[in-house]
């Protein structure tokens, strides 16, 4: 038998090997879908190494401010002074350094509007419109420089392009050095219900306004060993990439301000009243209900007066790499205590009335919960406190404060929307203290690596604080996205200025592969010890894809490299079903093909009557009552019980019936064939094929199921896990389903 | 002199939206199947639900509160007329009457269901559709259709609302 296999081996080999010589073919490079992601990824070094991990070599800066910052509610506007001082741990000597001035994307002479694409389609304005669209010079909220000197109080040179301010040294910083200087300048606030924005303010219909502030500071752009100096402009649209150090900051605001900000406030006694002191003391051992440091009442009384004198808050943080804070008479101001692995952390919400009811019902405990959940994935939450401030129409992430949304109507009624909507924002936001606030990826040029990583984590938290909340981020949710036209979409692995559909692109795909990653394809066990790996390793520095692709393989000894370079590197979609189903019968009467195969080796069939099994599909020559049953052959049942004990300890299910299942794969993706099959008697059972079932051919593949009961139905991916985009082909027998439209009729 | 202030939503304002959360994409699906046998073209759209609350919002100045407790009881009126304004199909050159039969609601998305009745034969039809186009400039009206056994498709867009396509 064996040398028959190998001649007919032979045969062939020369055969094809004639073939080939008639025809040679155009060669190709090696295009396999699991080839290893070595064209794509940095080679790694000591810095950034070939596991994912930071190296021996691994540095970064540190950068400290003392701030001293003056909020002018009257005009508007923020004045500011500031002494950096800034580390060089690099090994590098540096001639220069960047700051970033993101503000200007609002100055007057900002070039983010000159590259939007306009149209006129205006048919009508009333005046107002019509002096605002047109006649009325655009705002100015840029910059503006008083002085850059150097420690000794001279002027240092420097020069501003568009949103990036460079310090021209006189001499290089050498590694190991510190360079100290001050910046003082003041900017107009921008209305950021007007204008949009991830800072302004807010005028409310009593007059009062709310100021929820960032970028309202040269910062320091990240030196690093991967981009050198990260200056790409802020056009408006990817975020920032930030380095860390501490912060002393003084904010001096109306008196009848209530201010939270990053960092710890250190002159509570000034500040703060003696009830406020207590309440506070008593929320830090409140972990079920928030505790109101300001009530609504008092909020309520606060906002009917204004106060001429003016107060200063003084807050300092370590290790951030950011400063934000908001300031107003209008707060409500709430904490509630978190455990946290033993350490209390404080959950803190500070809303104006018109947020309520709804903010004192979900704000806190929406951060209470996110900070729990986000802990337990990544590491024991860092730092003192996570706030959460109330700013219309806004969802924006700093250390320990976000902005957020989730207004409720005039009359204090909401729609479940705005609810959901609000509660997906305060996680999101809240979420992104851990990513990228301190696992410190650089967002100017990956998107996704804080967007996408931060929301597969809040759709976990959002699960989390309700089973059945709509995340909008599970695979089923980017089908629509990913089956689109290609035109619009870009792969994950895009920088976030030049993608037309972000919020799918960098958040949506990104947090819908990772859950599938997690739930489908690694399962939780080996996903979460390496995507802890991943963030323990990353925690106050700054990674790149290649070390979250490297670590999430290197901690679970999964290759991933196809999974990567499909759903990150490209737009392919996943689209798997059922070809073909092949039914095979055991039968005692001899077939057609076992006649012809006896023929080749010669052998009489009839004398081996009763001592074989065929097996068969339904055709002409098979009658119904030519099928049998293992049961039925009497050889097999004898043949089994002679067995020693040993061995039938070993026997499984005796099957009846064989099915040969052809899967095809019209998608580009490759990804695990997930198949759901029903018998005949309503089990079901669910049976899992790796992705890598995909290597020699990744248009088609078999598998036989062999069953003691017969199979009435097969269905591809039953719970929507793998985002295929086109499920028409995805059961056998194919299902003709009724359409969308009829099924609507037929119910109404 | 007090002029009542009238709102259009200024073209700038949503150009340069900067929100760092919520969908930013806007598209919307029609898929227009043609039943031979009951004449039947049967009509089957999904839009983002929050954009086109807003529209019938600022559309007729009244607060729909789609998918909700409180949603305005009228709706499907007032949506019938959105639709009548913006979606139209004419079929061998000719207009015909859509029939708008209701809604359905599926997360963010809301379904809406169009029927024209009495059509005997398709050799070309023209769709246009700029739902949701006045309000949000970079909305993709994307159309399938399914007819006389063959499946083609048009994405329309504010700079191109309407298509023609030969069955």
């Amino acid at each position: 038998m064996k040398n028959f296999i190998k001649s007919l081996l032979i045969f062939f080999l020369i055969a094809s090997y004639g073939y080939s010589q008639n025809q040679p073919s155009v060669g190709h490079t090696d295009q396999n879908k699991f080839r290893q992601m070595k064209d794509l990824l940095p080679t790694p070094n000591n810095q950034h190494t070939a596991s994912g991990a930071p190296g021996y070599e691994y540095t970064q800066q540190k950068v400290d401010y003392v701030m001293n910052i003056r909020l002018d509610e009257n005009s508007n506007r923020i004045y500011g002074q500031e002494e950096i001082t800034y580390k060089n741990n690099s090994k590098h000597h540096l001639e220069y350094l960047w700051l970033q001035l993101d503000q200007n994307k609002r100055a007057a002479n900002s070039k983010t509007p000159d590259i939007t694409s306009e149209v006129f389609d205006t048919p009508m304005n009333d005046p107002m419109f019509f002096t605002n669209n047109n006649i009325k010079k655009p705002f100015d909220g840029g910059f503006n420089i008083e002085y850059v000197k150097n420690a000794d109080g001279n002027p240092l040179s420097y020069s501003i392009n568009q949103t990036m301010m460079r310090i021209n040294l006189v001499k290089p910083i050498p590694p190991g050095d510190s360079f100290e200087f001050n910046i003082k300048w003041w900017y107009n606030i921008n209305n950021h219900v007007e204008d949009d924005g991830r800072s302004g303010y807010e005028t409310f219909d009593d007059g009062n306004n709310s100021y929820a502030i960032a970028q309202f500071f040269p910062r320091l752009a990240v030196y690093n060993n991967v981009e050198g100096w990260q200056n790409m402009q802020f056009w408006g649209t990817s975020e920032f990439a930030l380095e860390f150090g501490d912060y002393d900051v003084k904010i001096t605001v109306p008196k009848d301000h209530i201010v939270e900000a990053t960092g710890k406030l250190q002159n509570e006694k000034e500040v703060l009243s003696n009830e406020q002191r207590k309440r506070i003391e008593l929320a830090k051992k409140s972990f079920t209900d928030p505790v109101f440091i300001v009530t609504e009442e008092e909020a309520r009384a606060n906002e009917m007066t204004t106060a001429i004198e003016t107060q200063t808050w003084h807050y300092r943080a370590k290790n951030v790499r950011d400063f934000a804070f908001a300031s107003s008479r209008k707060f409500i101001w709430e904490q509630m205590a978190v455990n946290i692995n033993g350490k209390t952390v404080m959950a803190v919400s500070l809303y104006p009335k018109e947020g309520n009811p709804l903010w004192e019902e979900h704000s806190t405990r929406v951060v209470a919960n996110t900070l729990e959940l986000y802990s337990s994935f990544t590491f024991d939450y860092p730092y003192h406190k996570a706030v959460s401030v109330h700013a219309a129409g806004m969802g924006m992430e700093y250390p320990m404060i976000c902005f957020n949304w989730g207004r409720p109507r005039p009359d204090g009624t909401y729609s479940e929307y705005t609810k959901n909507s609000m509660i997906n924002v305060i996680t999101h936001e809240i979420g992104h203290n851990f990513f990228p606030m301190i696992v410190n990826s650089d967002e100017r040029q990956w998107a996704w690596m804080d967007e996408g990583i931060n929301s597969f984590l809040e759709t976990l938290a959002e699960l989390d604080y309700d089973p059945n909340f709509d995340t909008g981020n599970l695979p089923k949710d980017i089908v629509r996205y990913m089956a689109g036209d290609q035109k619009f979409i870009s792969p994950i692995m895009s920088q976030g200025d030049y993608v037309h559909q972000l919020s799918p692109n960098a958040y949506t795909k990104p947090a819908a592969a990772l859950y599938m990653l997690r739930h489908t394809i690694m399962g939780p066990e080996l996903f979460d010890y390496a995507f802890k790996t991943y963030a323990k390793r990353w925690m106050f520095k700054h990674p790149t894809p290649a070390d979250f692709f490297r670590t999430m393989e290197d901690a679970s000894a999964m290759d991933l490299d196809w999974f990567w370079r499909g759903w990150f590197y490209t737009t392919d979609v996943c689209d798997i079903g059922v070809k073909d189903v092949k039914r095979f019968y055991l039968t005692n009467k001899p077939t057609k093909k076992a006649e012809e195969f006896s023929k080749n080796y010669n052998l009489n069939l009839d004398q081996y009557k009763d001592y074989l099994i065929f097996y068969t599909e339904m055709n002409d020559s098979i009658n119904k009552e030519d099928i049998k049953k293992a049961s039925d052959f009497e050889i097999l049942t004898y043949y089994l019980e002679t067995l020693p004990e040993e061995e039938k300890k070993q026997l499984g299910v005796i099957p009846n019936y064989f099915y040969q299942v052809t899967f095809e794969k019209p998608g580009g993706l490759v990804m695990p064939i997930i198949a759901k099959i029903t018998y005949e008697d309503g089990t079901t059972e669910t049976k899992k094929y790796p992705a890598q079932i995909w290597r020699y051919n990744e248009n088609e593949v078999s598998k036989v199921i062999k069953s003691d009961k017969a199979i009435v139905k097969i269905t591809i991916d039953p719970s929507q896990e793998t985002a295929d985009v086109d499920t028409s082909n995805n059961s056998w027998p194919r299902e003709i389903k009724q359409s969308k439209f009829e099924q609507f009729k037929s119910n109404d | 002199m007090r002029l009542k202030k009238i709102v259009f939503i200024g073209l700038l304002t949503i150009l340069s939206s900067s929100f760092t959360k919520a969908h930013e994409y806007y598209i919307s699906l029609t898929q227009i199947d043609y039943i031979k046998e009951s004449k039947s073209v049967q009509i089957t759209m999904n839009l983002f639900l929050d954009d086109f609350d807003l529209a019938l919002n600022k559309t007729f100045d009244k607060t729909f509160n789609l998918n909700s407790r409180e949603e305005l009881k009228n709706s499907n009126d007032f949506i019938k007329k959105y639709l009548q304004d913006h979606f139209e199909i004419k079929v061998d050159n000719k207009t015909f009457k859509t029939n708008y039969l209701g809604k359905e609601y599926e997360g963010d998305i809301i379904y809406l269901y169009i029927e024209i009745e009495n059509v005997k034969t398709i050799s070309t039809i023209e769709v246009k559709n700029n739902i949701l186009i006045d309000f949000f400039p970079d909305q993709q009206n994307l159309i399938k259709l399914k007819i006389n056994d063959k499946f083609d498709s048009l994405l329309l867009t504010k700079k191109n609302d309407k298509g023609l396509l030969n069955f």
